[in-house]
């Protein structure tokens, strides 16, 4: 997770969205210490030095272990595997709309060489009081009175959901430890189950609140880890889509992910995820109101 | 199902897919998460939505506004809600500019609430107002303090109000 320590860079600085996200980590205390464009090496973008390569800014900054990727959708594959071949330890993937294929030849890949992806359409992550990884939060206006250090752990796999469910705790009186937005896609580089076993390992996170939807089938993974004693912390649940169910099978509604299929509703993880002890949200709201008293 | 969000500004936002339903409450939503949990919110509210609809990633004024005359356009409507969370990027004034034109445009008779909240939502809100007095709308803004789903309940409420006005 992340620290004052972690160094960032950019790929597709100098993209308006790149730049953009730049600006936003920079307001929010984060190390951007390099961004990547090929062909403008020398150029400066919100005062952070512009690079050809990933394995440019690696040579000046070998610490630099993060990088966030902004580039456009038919770049993305290209731009992900020159960060996992130069030796990137966790890529944050913003980029919507890649196609299918590139992402599963990307997550392959990663995987292979031990290194993490976020995403895609993954706006980021925030640790509160630390820094951000994208634009989790929005503008640092916003960001101050949504976001403050605490010990609730937010995943979601929507990104306005993020920062709404975190508004619902700070409303609460409670703060957050860690903020992901996982991203909405069909694949994920980082799922549920792989966030919550860094829950598990973090000494300020004392519970866990998840936004899911339906389609998919990473709410049954959560099921076993907690099965297996391997994620311990109170973890409360909202999973919307309960209408979808009447739509025709395969239908997409909502993220990409988020694809209507028998057996996999909203209601089929409720009722597994129930059965472990997990508490089910009726109303996304309610997910605080649930985990308040655990952490008290 | 109609698709709106092709050329020069494809890549930004998605303004985006309108599916007609058997309802009569037409929704604008900002969020592919927040769009999900409104639909099963408005269904708990007890109101069947008129489409599924929503908008995310900033797209500009044009892309909600031919999206929101879209959803505004549908016969029968006896309500519109137009909800999303708290933005972290989307500029809510801008967006709800496009709503605005259409609202303009169309002028609905039927109650509309709307909550929303993030960069730019005061300019917002108040852009809202303002269209709301100039066109006699009967609408109602919240922002974050109060939640999506409660703002369900009170768009079921005023179209009760509406429908069998109070008498004493």
């Amino acid at each position: 997770m992340m620290t004052k320590d972690t160094k960032v860079m950019v790929q597709g600085i100098t993209g308006k969205e790149g730049r953009k996200a730049t600006r936003a980590m920079l307001d929010y205390g984060t190390q951007v210490v390099a961004g990547v464009r090929p062909g403008k090496a020398g150029e400066e973008v919100e005062g952070v030095p512009v690079f050809d390569s990933v394995a440019d800014v690696l040579e000046v900054h070998p610490d630099c272990s993060v990088s966030a990727v902004y580039v456009p959708p038919f770049a993305a594959k290209a731009a992900i595997m020159e960060a996992i071949d130069a030796g990137v330890k966790q890529i944050n993937i913003i980029v919507e709309r890649i196609p299918i294929q590139d992402v599963a030849h990307c997550i392959a890949a990663a995987r292979e060489k031990g290194v993490q992806i976020l995403g895609p359409s993954s706006l980021g992550y925030i640790r509160p009081g630390v820094g951000r990884v994208g634009v989790i939060g929005g503008p640092k206006e916003l960001v101050g009175e949504i976001f403050t250090p605490g010990h609730i752990g937010i995943i979601s796999r929507s990104g306005g959901m993020t920062n709404e469910l975190a508004w619902q705790v700070r409303q609460a009186g409670l703060g957050q430890s860690f903020a992901v937005h996982v991203g909405g896609d069909l694949l994920m580089g980082t799922s549920y189950k792989d966030l919550l076993l860094e829950f598990e390992n973090d000494e300020q996170t004392k519970a866990v609140v998840v936004f899911g939807e339906h389609g998919g089938a990473q709410e049954f993974e959560i099921v076993k880890i907690i099965k297996d004693g391997i994620f311990t912390k109170p973890l409360a649940i909202y999973i919307g889509g309960k209408f979808a169910s009447a739509f025709p099978e395969g239908m997409t509604i909502g993220h990409a992910g988020a694809i209507v299929e028998r057996g996999k509703g909203a209601i089929e993880k409720e009722a597994a995820l129930r059965s472990v002890g997990v508490l089910i949200a009726d109303k996304y709201e309610d997910l605080v109101r649930l985990i308040k008293p655990m952490v008290a | 199902m109609k698709s709106i969000d092709k050329g020069k500004d494809y890549y930004r936002g998605t303004a985006g897919k309108y599916i007609e339903l058997d309802g009569d409450i037409a929704v604008l939503f900002s969020g592919g998460g927040a769009s999900i949990s409104n639909m099963d919110a408005l269904i708990a509210a007890g109101h069947q939505p008129a489409n599924y609809t929503e908008y995310s990633g900033n797209p500009p004024r044009e892309k909600v506004y031919q999206l929101a005359k879209i959803v505004l356009s549908k016969p029968g409507l006896k309500g519109l809600w137009i909800a999303g969370g708290v933005a972290n990027f989307t500029n809510v004034d801008e967006t709800f500019h496009g709503i605005v034109d259409a609202l303009s445009e169309i002028k609905p008779a039927y109650p509309i609430v709307v909550r929303r909240a993030g960069p730019y939502d005061e300019e917002g809100m108040e852009r809202m107002r303002q269209c709301a007095l100039v066109n006699g709308l009967n609408m109602r803004l919240f922002g974050k303090d109060v939640s999506m789903t409660e703002t369900a309940s009170i768009l079921a409420e005023m179209i009760k109000t509406q429908k069998e006005p109070l008498s004493v």
